[in-house]
């Protein structure tokens, strides 16, 4: 008896461990404090129709966070995410009608999936370019491709479409939430294949992973290729939640999802992390602009105030390493 | 395996001829050790046979079919595996997911079935070292040691018919080596055959069925321990080559110093857990030897007093002043040089000349101005491609392409341009060719005669025999213990690092 | 002094480089005036100038990038302006007081990524966040200040030769990026500032073993490639007279001067590569974009040649890597 208490014990001991061992667990304070600020500044946030208006706001990032996540942990980094997000709304608004919608979404997502992830992938996994700079070059790309389909922000998309995404599934979960589970539980099983494990090899050490017989280049490639999946599913969020196509919302994507990465505990160079990170940095990230939209910070000191949010995270990230190294 | 037969090998890697005619061929199962300085040819040899470069000639015979090995793949299907001296392990992963890394089982083809991972990590582990390793933990976290025994059970993991192990000893600790042996013994009880690289003869004599030795990319002589005795006296010409060598190596002749002032003291210095309570002195024009199990603090010892450890505490007097270095930057300044521990990664650029290595150090110093003046850099530069005999002496070479040896000739031959007060020199003829490491050796000694105070960590007893004054024995942080020159003996080296009583 | 690798590589920016001017002169006959030239010339120099921030923060290696570019650039465009208002007298102080506001905006990247382990990519992207809605802030949208008489003479005049019949115009960006080449290749070969730039980013470790304080130095080297960029942009206030804070421009910046340096030969992993090679790279890309400027493209169509071209000299350069 007294043994099965203390296995009892001895198991919740070793998931505390875990968890506060997991490079995203002090994310997860910060987004504890900022659920707290966000109520002070908000009184009705836990409310339904809020919750449900924030999660339509933020999955596209969540979203976009786990592709970069992805790419990231597989040592590689995906700058072109937000312009591809671009070039997903404005194709898909541009060519849309009432009739063929899923099958533009169809067409949408074929072309994230073998731009954004087939091109990618090829050049940084089999073509071993820089990821940093190919990226630059693939978002101009999707960007003036994206300019061109649509120079002007507008494009139509049905009624129908873009209010599903304001639906109450089962009667109480917003879509954007299950598609946000949806995508977690695709990423759950990827991750329990050797892929899952394999991206970690090759983010932590390259060298070992191929001496140990994985295919670098095609784990590289398949990282990106696997991310694109995520992306074209943060593509038909933004376009259901905007409803219609824009160039430039991209702009924001790119840094954020980044810094959503960076903030949920995932090294840049590749290896270490999880998913969850990701998730919650987005939703750190989402929650804070909420809470200046909501501080009434004036319009002039957003863009400011946003800034200096990720750098004040990046440099509280930084200070352990400054701490570590002034003992040395 | 029944038999393995390498023949006529040749690889290049640019303009370095790592292997120009290897032949290698036993019928197993055997024990095999492979010996050779480095540069010799054996890692390179080792790697091929394991997939992970491809050779530019040669052949493979396998149980007497040709075979084709151009990836680990290749090697995989033959059952060769090797376990690297410079670790394929994943540090973010833990141990048991590296063991079963690149062949994990699955569960209906797609899931990864950890269960069977952690049980076979469990197997493999035991085997080898107990219950000291947790398969839980991160490989970031173990000790060097412990990361190789991993690395071994990652090998023997993958059931292999030939089993290769690369300099497996190295970082291992007493006991290690010992289930190590007794594990090699048991796999060719059932068929294995194993390629045992080392430098350490004593462990070829004692486990090796036959011998090959490497030297300059060719495989020059064989020795087969079943109509040969086991003498490490027989190994060690076909390894250095035309000099004659005898087992009694020159040892330099004991320094006078009763007259000699104390250049540095150090007085309870402690760095973190790795190094507490050190107390010792040097002398003008002494040579100091630091000896010791691998790992016990020398190499920590000597970045201290170099100025890498900021963090470190105690006292430390330079010429009877307190002296504290808090960045390299400070010894330099004092006239403490280092020659570190890796020269690629530690002392050399690379992809840079000759001529910029050896400036590079003046660049902290005080009254150096920045514009350069080329005339007497050049001259500078020349003057000690000539005193270290580099070859080929050419100021503009770019250090990447030359050997080894004369790589260390610019890591160590710097410093000449200075007179050093105190010379670090952190096993400083590790993977050097006989002829540099001697020009090596010889040098040192002359700065000694003017003065110089040189502290020197080998990992080599013979290199610390052979050179030094006194030798200090370092255990677990702190000085264990202080042979004298006239007491300077392999046995009481060895027995004194294990810490183990001499009879005398 | 520093023997690069590949020294080619500069020859073979400027191949690429007259290679796309002869193809512009296919397209466009008119192309090859010395007029067309010139204009190219000085609209190269503010790009170039900030390409030279760009390169030694990439010669100082550890993966060195500065995204921040953009933003010093504007800063120095406002302060500039500011300080100036449109008077001669204050040009001087207006000098000083650019330099210094890049150079403390660049110190805090250098204190970011060489203090606090930030990746270079992040820290400069978010600091460029940060400034530029700082920029926001301070100006709250309006325009202050402009340009003074002698600054804009230097941005947008020429110095005028008369040469046999003619005289050739010669605007004066142009002998003052000279000038500044011929300072900067000195720097970098001649002296053991610029040998230690090239050995912190050859080899961060060996470098410090050797008495170098790496983290200052790299610290620093942020700073002056802040206080280029906003140098560049007092330049650009007197092409432009007015400051203004146009966002594409600025981000076209950021991308362009990566392009230079990737077109100049310099390798992203540090401790090698020319300043000459960004300047071809800076040319390069400012004929790219006159090019397809009179082949009247639009802007988004502008985006995707200057993307493919990106993306075939990566290539090219990448392939190169492997073969050697």
């Amino acid at each position: 008896m007294s043994q099965m208490s203390e296995n009892k014990g001895g198991v919740l001991k070793k998931l505390a461990t875990r968890l506060i061992r997991d490079p995203a667990f002090p994310g997860l304070l910060v987004l504890i404090v900022l659920l707290a600020l966000n109520f002070y500044f908000q009184n009705r946030f836990f409310s339904y129709r809020i919750l449900r208006s924030n999660f339509m706001a933020y999955t596209p990032l969540i979203l976009a966070a786990m592709a970069q996540a992805i790419i990231i942990i597989s040592g590689s980094v995906d700058f072109s995410i937000g312009y591809a997000l671009s070039l997903f709304t404005c194709l898909t608004a541009y060519l849309m009608t009432d009739t063929n919608v899923f099958a533009i979404i169809l067409l949408g997502s074929v072309v994230i999936f073998l731009g954004s992830g087939v091109m990618n992938g090829f050049f940084v996994g089999k073509l071993k370019m820089s990821p940093l700079i190919t990226t630059f070059a693939t978002m101009t790309l999707f960007w003036g491709i994206a300019q061109t389909i649509m120079p002007m922000a507008g494009g139509y998309v049905p009624r129908f479409f873009y209010k599903t995404y304001r639906i109450q599934v089962l009667g109480f979960l917003p879509f954007p939430a299950v598609i946000l589970f949806i995508a977690i539980v695709i990423w759950s099983i990827f991750r329990r294949t050797s892929f899952g494990r394999h991206i970690y090899a090759v983010g932590s050490n390259e060298d070992g992973a191929y001496s140990s017989g994985i295919n670098v280049s095609r784990i590289r490639f398949m990282a990106h290729v696997i991310a694109s999946i995520f992306i074209a599913m943060a593509g038909v969020c933004l376009l259901m939640s905007m409803a219609s196509g824009d160039f430039r919302v991209g702009q924001e994507y790119a840094l954020n999802s980044v810094a959503a990465v960076v903030i949920g505990g995932i090294a840049l160079k590749g290896g270490k992390g999880s998913i969850a990170g990701a998730i919650v940095g987005a939703l750190i990230l989402g929650l804070i602009n909420n809470i200046i939209f909501y501080a009434k910070v004036s319009a002039f000191y957003q863009g400011f105030a946003k800034g200096m949010v990720i750098v004040v995270a990046l440099f509280f990230g930084g200070i352990p390493q400054w701490l570590k190294s002034l003992k040395a | 395996m029944e038999s393995f037969e390498a023949h006529h090998f040749r690889k290049s890697f640019g303009a370095v001829n790592a292997l120009r005619e290897a032949n290698f061929s036993f019928k197993g199962p055997k024990v095999c050790g492979l010996v050779g300085a480095n540069g010799s040819g054996k890692t390179t040899f080792a790697r091929l046979c394991a997939g992970l470069i491809r050779k530019d000639a040669g052949e493979f015979v396998i149980d007497g079919q040709p075979a084709t090995i151009n990836s680990p793949e290749d090697a995989q299907n033959y059952g060769i595996v090797l376990a690297h001296q410079n670790l394929s392990l994943i540090p973010d992963l833990t141990v048991w997911e590296n063991i079963s890394l690149g062949h994990e089982r699955r569960i209906k083809k797609i899931f990864l079935n950890n269960r069977y991972a952690k049980d076979v990590a469990n197997e493999m582990l035991n085997d080898l070292v107990g219950r000291e390793i947790s398969i839980d933990a991160k490989v970031s976290s173990l000790s060097p040691a412990q990361k190789q025994m991993v690395e071994i059970a990652k090998a023997l993991s993958r059931s292999p018919n030939m089993l290769i192990l690369d300099e497996p000893t190295a970082a291992l600790e007493y006991h290690h080596v010992e289930q190590l042996f007794k594990k090699v013994q048991e796999l060719k009880g059932t068929g294995v055959s194993i390629i045992f690289i080392s430098h350490r003869l004593w462990e070829i004599t004692r486990i090796c069925d036959i011998v090959f030795a490497f030297r300059n990319g060719e495989t020059v002589g064989e020795i087969d321990f079943e109509t040969q005795p086991r003498d490490e006296k027989l190994i060690v010409p076909m390894v250095a080559g035309e000099e004659d060598y005898t087992a009694d190596f020159d040892r330099k002749e004991k320094r006078e110093l009763s007259d000699s002032q104390i250049v540095l003291e150090l007085q309870h210095v402690k760095y973190r857990s790795i190094l507490n309570d050190i107390n010792f002195s040097l002398k003008k024009g002494e040579v100091l030897g630091i000896g010791g199990l691998h790992g016990q603090g020398q190499e920590e010892l000597i970045m201290l007093i170099a100025g890498e450890l900021s963090s470190s505490k105690g006292q430390i007097r330079l010429e009877d002043k307190p002296f504290r270095a808090k960045h390299p930057k400070d010894a330099i300044r004092n006239g403490i040089y280092l020659v570190p521990g890796d020269r690629l990664e530690e002392g050399l650029l690379i992809d840079h000349d000759i001529f910029a290595n050896v400036i590079f150090p003046r660049f902290c110093l005080k009254d150096e101005g920045t514009i350069l003046n080329f005339k007497k850099l050049e001259d500078i530069t020349d003057n000690i491609i000539e005193k270290t005999e580099l070859r080929p002496a050419d100021r503009k070479m770019i250090v990447n392409n030359l050997s080894g040896g004369n790589q260390q000739k610019v890591v160590f031959g710097r410093w000449l341009q200075f007179l050093p007060k105190i010379l670090l020199l952190n096993d400083p003829a590790k993977g050097i060719d006989i002829q540099a490491k001697d020009t090596l050796y010889r040098l040192v000694h002359e700065l000694a005669d003017q003065g110089t105070a040189v502290i020197l960590y080998a990992s080599s007893n013979e290199e610390l025999i052979g050179n030094c004054n006194r030798v200090l024995i370092m255990f677990e942080g702190e000085i264990a213990d202080e042979i004298l020159y006239d007491d300077l003996t392999d046995e009481k080296l060895i027995k004194s690092s294990l810490r183990v009583e001499v009879a005398e | 002094m520093v023997a690069t690798i590949l020294q080619d590589r500069v020859a073979t920016a400027f191949m690429l480089l007259f290679g796309l001017i002869i193809f512009g002169s296919i397209i466009n006959p008119g192309f090859l005036s010395f007029l067309q030239i010139m204009n190219i010339l000085q609209a190269s120099f503010f790009l170039g100038l900030v390409a030279l921030g760009q390169t030694v923060v990439v010669i100082s290696g550890k993966e060195g990038l500065d995204l921040s570019v953009g933003g010093m650039l504007t800063v120095g465009m406002f302060v500039g302006a500011a300080v100036l208002n449109g008077n001669d007298a204050y040009l001087i102080p207006a000098f000083f007081a650019v330099i210094a506001a890049g150079f403390m905006l660049g110190l805090v990247n250098g204190f970011g990524v060489s203090y606090l382990g930030i990746a270079p990519l992040i820290m400069t992207f978010a600091w460029y966040l940060v400034i530029m809605g700082l920029m926001l802030i301070v100006t709250k949208g309006r325009i202050v200040g402009e340009s003074s008489p002698f600054l804009s003479l230097l941005g947008q005049g020429s110095c005028v030769f008369n040469v046999g019949s003619g005289c050739i115009q010669i605007p004066w960006v142009v002998p003052i990026w000279i000038v500044i080449i011929a300072i900067v290749s000195y720097i970098m070969k001649s002296t053991a500032l610029g040998a230690t730039l090239y050995g912190i980013g050859a080899n961060d470790r060996a470098a410090k073993l050797l008495g170098i304080k790496t983290k200052r130095f790299r610290m620093l080297v942020y700073g002056v490639s802040g206080a280029l960029s906003a140098l560049s942009g007092l330049f650009l206030l007197g092409f432009v007279n007015n400051p203004n804070m146009s966002m594409e421009a600025k981000a076209g910046y950021m991308i362009s001067s990566i392009i230079a340096v990737l077109i100049g030969g310099i390798e992203f992993n540090g401790g090698q590569g020319r300043y000459l090679g960004a300047v071809a790279g800076s040319i390069f890309l400012v004929t790219l974009t006159s090019i397809l400027r009179t082949m009247q493209m639009a802007d988004g169509s502008r985006r995707i040649i200057t993307a493919i071209v990106l993306l075939v000299l990566l290539i090219a350069y990448t392939r190169r890597k492997e073969g050697a």
